[in-house]
């Protein structure tokens, strides 16, 4: 289909006598677009890619239609990637750190970073911990000095292995040298449950779902290098004198590698321009979502930051060999 | 109390009354289709309520859980296909009272007992949520734990033929839950270097297999058979007043199953299929008429359908007063409330009190509307059941296919689907039944991740022993459990001795009319014991050189199948011959391997090269095998039954619900 449409481009293009408005145009999109949602239908990446992408059908003028594969922590959906057919039709949500550590921690996973071109990333998500409002632990020294005092005793739940909550408790262990007993569960509302019925001590979690619990829970730290405006209470890890602790739960979307590169820019303007309108900012309020739009082209910068990081820490940890 | 009196003038405009009706009409489409759920359908229908006021947006999507949730029951009872799990319990006994030829019965028993278990539900909502929602915060990972140890006894209440079988089945499906990465340890089992299979099999796409795909196969057999009288259908004006009736015949199932069904909706994880089998499986162990449940009994029906909708309005407590969803549906009604800009917490029940009431009282609304559109649709979708097999059957596999793809639109699922569904055929013929391999999978998950979190927890409070047994909630639990395996021993024990009881007849196992050449019962039980046990020494060499804390529920689970195993050889030859002589298994008619075949066959088409062409001519040449009078009917009724089945099928699943299975010329 590309073909013909790209030699019908080529002859427009010879008739009007190479005029430059026509030179770098692709009849792209035609037909509509998939995109690949790796988290169940209603959680929070799902919830944010239906608004993005409702936004984007409108700058891109085709239809998005959301496919939900869920499954082993986005591994079963992120498989795909290396397979998807590489002529724009098809897209998939990503999650950072997810796409960075599971490649190293997870057999099975076939894929990394440099399989995603991104198109567009609109948040990031902090990890705090949080306890109860009741719990003794007044200040994250509290919970650190009860750690190295009886190590694997403060539990502290998470929504799964070796999501970015869970590479935040990592951190912390190495930085403060103790040993936390954290509780992988199926996601975050049975992690949250247990916090609040008195099971475990405490949750590693991010900040929107925290700041929805409410007077019920107590925020200890921020894993951000600045205090966050919706919490300025909350006092980072650096403050306390754990600066390597930095983690966010991070989400956009990307093409598979090997979609050309015409193609990729129509993509990135498109949902750059959707994530600039009022409306889109106002739709991702409402859902709660601490937005922080960057276009595809500056995201690859931001990555090749972020992943040695992760990848170090993990080798640190002993999680990885190499 | 002004705020819920505000509320309820709300809830009585014109256009609240319309979000109801279409929200119903709307969810009762979304159960009746395989593959396509509650949880999938609040998704889709999310991004609609962007434009409306919280409160309808809310309405729209609480009246699509709650009808989607009776709309499974309508595939359940007149195909046998569940549509997500909970829908299997409705099957136990809908299936065969449809088959019996009183499909209006069932369907309108389904609808008036899901109508009032939502009522349940929900009344409990509105009137108890803050006392109610403290349960929610009982239940940690060891209280879950027993949860699903208890809901397992269930197995021995809902074996129709020997425990045994039930027992292997039930394994079988803990087996089945345990494939694929633990979330818990992050180490994977039983992947056999697949990488689909990390990823776990897909609870539906098992459920479909197992139910639906066995059963139309079993199908085939009966229509080979010469032909019968048919069935009449037996249908009455003025037949929903004795149904309504014979449903408050039953006050205790009634009582029983929506208390049940609240309480299992408000603890975090366990859904309404876990309410729904729970509430079966005591219903049937307290009944009188305990025998005639898995053959069409009414009381069974009610249980599971009071059950199953009664946990909606349950799971909805902990998510409106503590921001903790009761079951993944209403995880993702969360979301639709985050949309809205309403945060779970006091604020529901303060500042927008409006907001919260209006939804509540719509829901008892909602409940009166699933018992309208459903009564006034059974007189429809009760014809079903007279569509001949030779058209109905292939319709019902093709939406097999395409339902256990649309779960994650992984045509992996597809394959699963068909697997277990043959294994599941071959099973039926030596005495299994599928409904204790379901338990075993649902409940698997939940027990294995309950052991490993609580005993972590246990670990960090000093004893794993303590935390598992000797506290308040676990006491009680194991309490009950032991209580129900010594009811069901002496239950069991009680009906051996009575006459004339058919061990055999199940949903999915024509038993009554086994012909051919007969092999004993005794050779059946010594090959189905050998043949557990040498798979389970196989399947234990897999789990070798993993870290134990990963494999310790799976070697349990092997270690139970070989005893057994063991248990079955030793009865057989203690005591075989004399139970069981005459018992004849069933011989597959040789007649049936081509549409077996053609069916294998149809399936890897359908993924493999296109989904409506290789459906168009399953359809066809199904219809021309089993037909008598192909020729005459060919142009009148094959044809374009086969053209029309599936334009409806790709109307509805490529334009409604953007389905993209694949396809060539589309």
């Amino acid at each position: 289909m590309i073909w013909i449409a790209r030699l019908m481009v080529v002859a427009f293009g010879m008739g009007l006598a190479l005029s430059p408005v026509c030179q770098a145009q692709i009849q792209y999109p035609t037909k509509p677009i998939q995109v690949q949602v790796v988290f169940p239908a209603g959680g929070p990446s799902d919830t944010e890619a239906r608004i993005m992408c409702k936004h984007a059908e409108i700058t891109l003028g085709q239809r998005i239609i959301i496919q939900n594969v869920a499954g082993a922590g986005g591994v079963a959906g992120w498989n795909n990637v290396r397979g998807a057919e590489k002529d724009g039709y098809w897209l998939t949500g990503y999650n950072i750190p997810h796409i960075f550590s599971q490649p190293l921690v997870v057999k099975e996973a076939n894929f990394n970073k440099d399989d995603f071109i991104p198109i567009i990333h609109w948040a990031n998500d902090p990890t705090v911990f949080a306890v109860r409002a009741d719990s003794p632990y007044k200040t994250i020294e509290d919970l650190i000095s009860d750690a190295k005092a009886n190590p694997d005793t403060v539990t502290l739940g998470l929504a799964g292995r070796f999501l970015g909550h869970h590479l935040a408790v990592l951190q912390l262990e190495d930085a403060a040298n103790i040993k936390i007993k954290d509780l992988p569960f199926q996601g975050s509302a049975p992690s949250i449950a247990a916090m609040l019925g008195g099971q475990s001590k405490g949750v590693s979690d991010n900040l929107s779902d925290m700041l929805r619990q409410g007077d019920k829970v107590r925020m200890l730290a921020i894993a951000q290098p600045k205090r966050n405006p919706m919490a300025p209470n909350v006092p980072t890890f650096a403050e306390k004198g754990y600066p390597q602790v930095v983690m966010s739960s991070d989400r956009g979307i990307a093409a598979p590698k090997g979609v050309a590169p015409e193609i990729v820019k129509v993509l990135r303007d498109a949902f750059w321009k959707a994530a600039q309108t009022p409306e889109f900012t106002e739709d991702m309020k409402k859902a709660g979502v601490d937005l922080n739009v960057v276009k595809g082209d500056d995201v690859p910068k931001l990555w090749a930051e972020a992943e040695p990081r992760i990848r170090a820490l993990l080798v640190r940890l002993k999680l990885v060999e190499k | 109390m002004d705020a819920v009196f505000d509320s309820l003038i709300a809830v009585l405009s014109f256009r609240v009354l319309l979000l109801i009706l279409l929200g119903t009409l709307l969810g009762v489409v979304v159960g009746a289709l395989p593959g396509i759920n509650a949880p999938t359908g609040i998704a889709l229908a999310i991004p609609v309520t962007f434009n409306f006021t919280p409160a309808e947006g809310l309405i729209l999507l609480g009246t699509i859980y709650t009808a989607s949730i009776y709309g499974g029951s309508i595939s359940a009872i007149l195909m046998n296909v569940p549509g997500e799990p909970a829908d299997v319990v409705t099957c136990f006994d809908g299936y065969p009272m449809a088959k019996a030829g009183e499909p209006q019965r069932a369907l309108e028993l389904a609808t008036i007992a899901c109508a009032f278990g939502s009522l349940a539900g929900f009344l409990a909502l509105l009137f108890l949520s803050p006392p109610l929602s403290l349960i929610a915060l009982l239940f940690g990972p060891a209280e879950i734990f027993w949860v699903a140890i208890f809901g397992m006894t269930v197995i021995g209440a809902i074996s129709r033929g020997s425990i045994f079988n039930g027992l292997l089945g039930g394994a079988f499906g803990m087996l089945l839950a345990t494939v694929g990465l633990n979330p818990v340890t992050g180490v994977s089992r039983f992947t056999f270097g697949i990488p689909y299979l990390v990823s776990g099999i897909d609870i539906v796409s098992a459920l479909i297999g197992l139910f639906a795909l066995s059963e139309m196969l079993n199908s085939f057999q009966e229509a080979l058979k010469p032909p019968t009288e048919a069935i009449r259908m037996k249908t009455r004006r003025g037949a929903f007043w004795s149904h309504l009736k014979e449903y408050f015949r039953y006050p205790f199932a009634i009582t029983v199953s929506s208390i049940i069904g609240i309480i299992i909706g408000i603890i975090p994880a366990a859904g309404p299929s876990i309410g729904a089998l729970i509430s079966y499986g005591e219903v049937k162990r307290h009944s009188k008429n305990r025998a005639q449940f898995g053959k069409g009994a009414a009381e069974g029906l009610i249980a599971a359908d009071t059950g199953k909708n009664a946990v909606v309005g349950g799971s909805i407590i902990p998510l409106l007063t503590l921001g903790v969803p009761g079951s993944p549906a209403a995880a993702i009604l969360l979301g639709g409330l985050i949309i809205h800009g309403l945060f779970p917490g006091q604020e529901l029940f303060t500042t927008h009190a409006r907001v919260t009431y209006t939804f509540m009282i719509a829901m008892i609304g909602a409940s009166f509307s699933v018992l309208v559109i459903g009564v006034a649709g059974s007189r429809l979708w009760g014809r079903l059941t007279k569509v001949p097999i030779q058209y109905l059957t292939p319709v019902v596999i093709a939406l097999c296919v395409i339902g256990s793809y649309a779960t994650r639109n992984n045509p992996a699922d597809v394959i699963v689907m068909a697997g277990v569904g043959l294994a599941m055929f071959a099973a039926s013929k030596v005495g299994f039944e599928p409904a204790p391999v379901v338990i075993g999978l649902v409940l698997g998950d939940l027990a294995e991740n309950g052991f490993l979190l609580g005993r972590m927890l246990g670990e960090a409070s000093g004893s794993v022993w303590t935390y598992f047994f000797l506290r308040p909630i676990p006491l009680i639990m194991v309490g009950l459990t032991l209580v129900s395996l010594v009811l069901t021993g002496v239950s069991q024990a009680r009906d051996k001795g009575k006459p004339g009881r058919e061990k055999d007849a199940g949903p999915g196992t024509p038993s009554t009319e086994k012909t051919g050449p007969s092999i004993r019962k005794y050779h059946v039980n010594m090959a189905v014991g050998v043949l557990a046990i040498l798979f389970a020494f196989w399947l234990e060499q897999q789990l070798r050189g993993l870290e134990p804390e990963s494999i310790v529920f799976p070697v349990v689970v092997l270690w139970i199948v070989k005893l057994v195993g063991v248990v079955m050889i030793v009865q057989e030859i203690l005591w075989g011959r004399k139970i069981n002589r005459g018992q004849a298994l069933a011989r597959l008619p040789l007649t049936l391997g081509p549409l077996v075949a053609a069916t294998i066959g149809y399936i890897l088409a359908a993924i493999f090269v296109d989904y409506y062409l290789s459906t168009f001519a399953y359809l066809l040449l199904v219809a021309l095998i089993l037909e008598k009078r192909r020729a005459r009917r060919f142009l009148t009724r094959i044809l374009p039954l086969a053209a029309g089945m599936t334009a409806v099928l790709y109307g509805v699943f490529y334009w409604l619900l953007d389905v993209r299975i694949r396809n060539l010329i589309f």
